[in-house]
């Protein structure tokens, strides 16, 4: 940046240097075309005087000394060169006579020395035929109050008698004497040049062939010698280079352009560089007598106008520099501010992007539903939470596995497959529903398989969203169940009433004829026998009833044994088929209970009903019933030698809905049901079970507490 | 004279079995019938001192009949016998005016204490309406 400004500067300094060197050459020519147009007219002035002169002088009335004629002439003359700087008119008579003529008139006067020596110059045969005027050199500084000092110069011209008019028809050839002109030269040069102004301040001088000046504003150098009256006036001044121009230059009636020191300008005193611009005046058509006129000014009419371009022209760059500076700096602002803003933005973005990436990973992981995906085969790409809690799993351990592989059986497995590979080609949604297996029990899932499409639209995964349905499935297979006992009860009882009615009649028959036979005969204990078949039978059609329809019993005394009994006849059968020893201890003691008998049977069997699934290769069913130690208590402890309780599953078998059974076999709602049944009746049910790793003598017993009737 | 009684069943053979019983056990005497339509007129035509009727018959159950008996004879018991007892059909029984209600198979001694109870139940009722009309005579 500093270099930038360094050559940003230099290349200023050197273009202002150009312009300066520029500027000052044009201002210099415009000084010398002032210069040169000053000496032309100056020139052309001179001419006017020498036509005029040469008329006169080629006056016969001059020639030939016509006295009242030359007068005349002369008086004619001089009104019309009066005002060219001519002063006077006079004609020196050969024969020593004078007439002048000036702004007084005419007179004659007695011819002085000095015109004596005009006339000797004259006679001279070898000027004669020059008819030029001959500058004078004489030149004599008057004093006038007026226009303060001039230099008044002589046009001189031989006069001959060469003309010829009527009077003098034949030309005499004789020297009639000679006619000058005195001329104010510094009027004559003043009158062209003292309105020269080269820019504001420059003026114009004139130097005669001598090197004084003819002209000059400041009036007392007029008529002093240029090389010397400018030491005179500034000692301290070096002049020299003014004066090699002058002699050098204007001297020889050279022009051109140049500058050189001087020390004033217009009243300004001090030392200053001037340009000067400069053009001969030639006096005589061979160029021997040479004035010269300089237009000069100073260096600082130039280096104002330099200045103020210079000027402009910095502050042009500097503004230019400004401008660039702030302009970046300005960028650089924006740009880091812009920089900063994304910065701020894309962490904001990144922020908002995390916040719904954790919203959503929240809500998958926190879903109680299943939320998986899997690839087109049916892998696991992600499981959430409630996934790898019900397959009681680590999701990590499920990524990767097939989702047939969970499914309990080929025709589950083999569904879900099929479905993934529809959802697939259709894009569509489909729900099914399967069973799965976890931890070795069979699990119920309704899933919503949803094709999910990647960045392109092309299909990547497809979303499965799992519900356990297994209590639902569950409640369905109960109330299936429910609705299967209750026709099966249903038909009992009408199976129940047709088979009492022929029971009824044998029973009847029997009685009758046990009374007419003999006690020790044979026919009595055939009768007997049909007796107490029938009454088997009517015990067993009893039991069916009774146990279909428990819900219409009213709270009442209830005889526990009778009521186990009850139970015992009915599971009778399926424990002798497994190989199952029955050993009751029912006191007759026992005090009665009170309650809903069939609800309490309902109890109890579900209890021996479970113990014998737990004998599936035989064992001991031990039944026993006794006055709890407190005496306001029934004890009903019923034990079998089956394989126990799980540990896992010992908190959860009163849970409803829990079972280990297959499906169809068990409901989960038997232990469910008799805990309530006990409960209400304000008895507690206990159990204790230990499995077949845990101890030889496996198996469970449920104790049972309920209250006497004393209570 | 003996007191007559009406059993009605549609299983002849329960038929024969009670009015064996009855023939047997007692000197009361029994007709019978397994239509309970005829069973209706039988005794609209008067002279049962009790009846004895199945819960479940075609054409006119038991309970039905029973009603059919109160629309003509306020006083005459009616023992309602059924395979197929449940409290609501014995509720219904006793509701409808029944005088008891016997679920087979039964003990004949069970029947028999019934009827009885019964026919003393009915004489009661009959010399208190005398004893009553008695009284309203000595009264008017």
């Amino acid at each position: 940046m500093l270099l930038l400004f360094g050559v940003i500067l230099l290349l200023g300094w050197l273009y202002s240097q150009k312009v300066k060197e520029i500027v000052t050459r044009d201002f210099n020519e415009q000084q010398l075309v002032l210069a040169r147009h000053a000496a032309q007219q100056v020139e052309s002035s001179l001419n006017m005087l020498k036509r005029e002169l040469q008329l006169l002088g080629n006056s016969p009335s001059v020639q030939y000394m016509e006295t009242a004629f030359m007068a005349r002439r002369m008086g004619i003359t001089f009104s019309s060169v009066k005002d060219e700087g001519v002063e006077e008119i006079r004609f020196i008579e050969s024969n020593k006579k004078t007439h002048v003529v000036n702004s007084s008139g005419y007179h004659t006067i007695y011819t002085s020395s000095k015109d004596l020596s005009y006339l000797e110059w004259a006679r001279n045969k070898k000027i004669r035929n020059n008819i030029v005027i001959k500058d004078i050199s004489l030149i004599t500084p008057l004093v006038k109050k007026d226009t303060g000092a001039s230099l008044v110069m002589k046009m001189v011209l031989p006069i001959w008698q060469v003309s010829v008019d009527e009077s003098h028809p034949l030309a005499t050839n004789n020297f009639s004497g000679v006619l000058i002109f005195t001329v104010d030269a510094t009027s004559l040069v003043k009158v062209i040049t003292k309105d020269i102004r080269s820019g504001k301040t420059g003026y114009a001088w004139v130097i005669d062939n001598k090197g004084n000046f003819l002209y000059h504003p400041e009036s007392e150098f007029i008529g002093k010698n240029a090389f010397e009256v400018r030491k005179e006036k500034k000692p301290t001044i070096s002049f020299a280079k003014i004066n090699e121009i002058q002699k050098e230059q204007m001297l020889k009636g050279k022009g051109g352009t140049s500058f050189y020191t001087s020390g004033w300008h217009r009243g300004v005193e001090g030392e200053m560089k001037k340009l000067i611009a400069y053009a001969p005046i030639t006096l005589d058509s061979k160029g021997a007598d040479i004035w010269s006129v300089a237009v000069v000014a100073p260096i600082s009419e130039v280096e104002g106008a330099i200045y103020s371009i210079h000027v402009r022209q910095l502050s042009f760059q500097v503004i230019v520099i400004f401008v660039i500076l702030f302009g970046g700096i300005l960028n650089i602002a924006l740009v880091l501010s812009w920089s900063n803003s994304l910065k701020d933005e894309v962490r904001k973005k990144t922020m908002d992007l995390e916040k719904s990436e954790h919203r959503y990973k929240s809500l998958v992981e926190n879903a109680e539903d299943i939320i998986f995906t899997v690839d087109h085969n049916g892998n696991i790409m992600t499981i959430n939470h409630s996934g790898s809690t019900f397959f009681n799993h680590e999701a990590y351990k499920l990524t990767g596995v097939n989702i047939g592989e969970l499914c309990l059986n080929e025709d589950s497995a083999a569904l879900q497959l099929k479905t993934i590979d529809e959802v697939f080609a259709s894009g569509k949604s489909k729900q099914i529903t399967y069973s799965v297996e976890v931890d070795g029990n069979p699990r119920w899932l309704s899933t919503n398989f949803t094709l999910l499409l990647d960045e392109h639209g092309n299909p990547s995964n497809v979303l499965g969203i799992s519900r356990d349905i297994s209590d639902r499935k569950k409640i369905e297979e109960q109330s299936y169940y429910t609705e299967k006992l209750a026709s099966v009860g249903t038909l009992a009882a009408g199976v129940a009433h047709e088979i009492n009615n022929p029971l009824a009649i044998i029973l009847g028959f029997t009685d009758l004829q046990l009374e007419k036979t003999q006690p020790d005969s044979e026919l009595y204990e055939i009768l007997k026998t049909i007796e107490k078949q029938g009454t088997n039978a009517k015990r067993v059609v009893e039991n069916l009833l009774s146990f279909t329809r428990f819900s219409e019993q009213k709270e009442e005394n209830v005889d526990i044994n009778q009521n186990i009994n009850s139970v015992l006849s009915v599971v009778g059968n399926t424990a002798s088929l497994h190989k199952i020893t029955i050993n009751k201890k029912l006191p007759d003691s026992l005090p009665q209970v009170k309650g809903h008998a069939g609800e309490l049977q309902q109890v109890f069997f579900n209890i021996i009903n479970n113990a014998i699934s737990a004998m599936k290769t035989g064992g001991t069913l031990s039944v026993i019933t006794k006055p709890a130690d407190n005496g306001d208590e029934v004890e009903v402890v019923i034990s079998d030698t089956g394989y126990g309780i799980d540990r896992q599953h010992r908190a959860k078998i009163f849970d409803p809905l829990f079972t280990t059974k297959k499906v169809g076999e068990g409901t989960g709602l038997g232990l469910f049901v008799s805990y309530g049944i006990i409960t209400k009746h304000g008895g507690t049910i206990t159990f204790e079970t230990s499995t077949e790793e845990e101890s030889t003598e496996h198996g469970t017993t449920f104790t049972i507490t309920l209250p006497t009737t004393k209570q | 004279m003996p007191e007559k009684l009406l059993i009605v069943d549609d299983e002849p053979d329960m038929l024969k079995l009670l009015s064996m019983i009855i023939k047997e056990k007692t000197s009361y005497e029994a007709s019978i019938t397994n239509n309970p339509l005829e069973a209706l007129e039988l005794v609209k035509n008067g002279g049962f001192d009790l009846v004895i009727a199945d819960l479940k018959m075609p054409g006119l159950d038991g309970i039905e009949l029973l009603d059919a008996i109160r629309q003509t004879d306020k006083d005459i018991p009616v023992i309602i016998i059924t395979a197929f007892g449940t409290v609501e059909s014995a509720i219904e029984t006793m509701g409808k005016g029944g005088f008891d209600f016997i679920t087979k198979p039964f003990k004949k001694e069970q029947i028999l204490f019934t009827i009885d109870k019964a026919l003393k139940w009915a004489e009661l009722q009959k010399e208190n309406r005398m004893l009553k009309e008695q009284l309203k005579k000595v009264e008017g």
